[in-house]
């Protein structure tokens, strides 16, 4: 018999329905959903918050971090574009950026009541600390839209029931803990996010007892309204504004 | 003693959703003011969480007069700033104007003694949200045909205030909150199915009424402002 919360993760990440049942039936669901939560939250919170900690350790460090992160941009702005306006952008650009990072420097070197090492342990119990709310927050809103549109195509599940099961939805962000690794660190969080979708599907399958096409597209409806809605009014604001504008 | 313990137990409850805590709060006899206790005290809670993470944050940033000062120099030496006050002085003059009173344009925390009124306002600010959502989401439930008595209401939508003990984490300093709205709403739906015996939709609805009319009146504002934004452009 192994640890429960372990075989709770383990059951999310293998999208084992006999663990998703028992999760459902369960009267304690969301306690233990919100704890898987919590123990993944806490793990990637502390491994990213320590990955912050080393990068911003000195004010010196901190400039340096943001002096290659403009690089990086500018550089790729230059590969995309030779037009006269991009020439302007990086010409104020590289004008402006060292006295820029000097101020920068000056602003992070000032003197604070307690020493810097307490602000950065601070900083790195933050981190720990927010990401399980952050990840709580992302999940209940998917949780929430997911069942508005399953009780419409069929379901049974209590909003209890979608919770504790959605909570499953973020064990594949574990991934997230290596984002800090370059150039993969972006795949990770991709592929962390892919799988959270499918867990969440299988997870509302469960709850609400519908087949897989249903439950994705309880899944997927409201993300995919918003964003038709959303592209929508973006041009019908851009074209009220470029009309106000040319009229 | 006793009744600080049962109403945590209640906050808890409230906070995982369990529909047993919603009923006992719901044929509780002192339900309302079991449950103005729990608003009130979780406010007052997060108060005082949020105060002592605020005094993290003050004890470890720099003097607002230093800051102002080095950002100040550090402007005024880009050659972006020079350019642009040679050509415009009158930008020069509103910067002049902006730097002359010490602040540190939002950047930094208030002080322990401003912060400390938060302490006092958290828990009544609390109440008061709670009286008003409470009472919106009563009428609402009446109208669907809900069968609860207001204080039967106002008893199970009070545990709904258990979503703000994730706000405890304000503690530590500089933590984000996040989750406590939604869970919130979560919870008051819970309150309102258990209180009022609903069907699913029409409890969707009766809490859902407030928030909705909430964001069609800011929403038309925002129109408003637009459209008035858009006809001084033009």
């Amino acid at each position: 018999m192994g640890n429960p919360m372990i075989e709770l993760f383990n059951g999310a990440l293998t999208l084992n329905r006999n663990v998703m049942l028992g999760l459902r039936e369960a009267p304690d669901g969301v306690r233990r959903g919100f704890l898987l939560i919590l123990f993944v939250g806490l793990l990637v919170g502390a491994v990213n918050g320590i990955n912050d900690l080393i990068r911003s350790a000195t004010p010196e460090r901190t400039v340096q971090n943001l002096r290659n992160q403009v690089n990086t941009q500018m550089n790729q702005l230059v590969l995309t574009s030779n037009s006269p306006a991009t020439a302007d952008i990086t010409r104020v650009v590289n004008e402006n950026k060292e006295p820029f990072f000097t101020m920068m420097e000056e602003l992070l070197a000032l003197q604070t009541p307690l020493p810097r090492p307490v602000a950065l342990v601070f900083q790195l119990l933050a981190a720990t600390v927010s990401r399980p709310l952050s990840y709580l927050g992302w999940m209940l809103l998917g949780a929430v839209a997911a069942h508005i549109i399953a009780r419409q195509l069929g379901g049974q599940g209590s909003i209890q029931q979608m919770v504790a099961l959605g909570s499953l939805s973020v064990a594949p962000r574990a991934l997230d803990a290596l984002a800090f690794i370059p150039i993969m660190g972006g795949t990770f969080s991709m592929i962390a996010w892919v799988w959270g979708l499918v867990v969440m599907i299988t997870a509302t399958s469960v709850a609400h007892r519908l087949d897989v096409g249903k439950a994705a597209m309880a899944v997927l409806f409201i993300p995919l309204l918003l964003i038709v809605l959303g592209f929508f009014s973006l041009c019908m604001l851009l074209a009220l504004l470029v009309a106000a504008v040319g009229g | 003693m006793d009744s600080i313990k049962t109403t945590f137990q209640l906050a808890l409850g409230g906070l995982l959703l369990d529909p047993a805590a919603f009923r006992e709060q719901r044929d509780a006899p002192d339900g309302f003011a079991r449950g103005a206790l729990l608003v009130a005290l979780i406010g007052l809670l997060v108060g005082v969480a949020a105060w002592i993470g605020n005094l993290g944050v003050y004890a470890t940033q720099p003097d607002a007069t230093e800051f102002s000062a080095t950002l100040y120099d550090g402007i005024t030496s880009l050659p972006l700033y020079q350019n642009m006050v040679a050509e415009s002085p009158e930008i020069g003059i509103a910067f002049e104007e902006a730097f002359s009173q010490p602040q540190d344009f939002g950047v930094l925390a208030a002080g322990p003694a401003q912060s400390f009124m938060a302490i006092f306002f958290t828990p009544v600010f609390a109440l008061l949200g709670w009286f008003l959502f409470g009472s919106v989401v009563h009428i609402a439930a009446r109208a669907f045909g809900g069968a609860a008595t207001y204080q039967q209401t106002m008893a199970c939508t009070a545990l709904a205030s258990g979503a703000n003990l994730l706000a405890l984490v304000q503690i530590v300093p500089y933590a984000q909150v996040a989750a406590t709205t939604t869970l919130g709403l979560i919870a008051t739906y819970v309150a309102v199915r258990e209180s009022h015996q609903l069907p699913a939709w029409p409890t969707f609805w009766a809490v859902a009424l407030g928030p909705t009319l909430l964001l069609v009146l800011l929403g038309t504002f925002f129109c408003c402002f637009l459209l008035l934004l858009v006809s001084a452009v033009a």
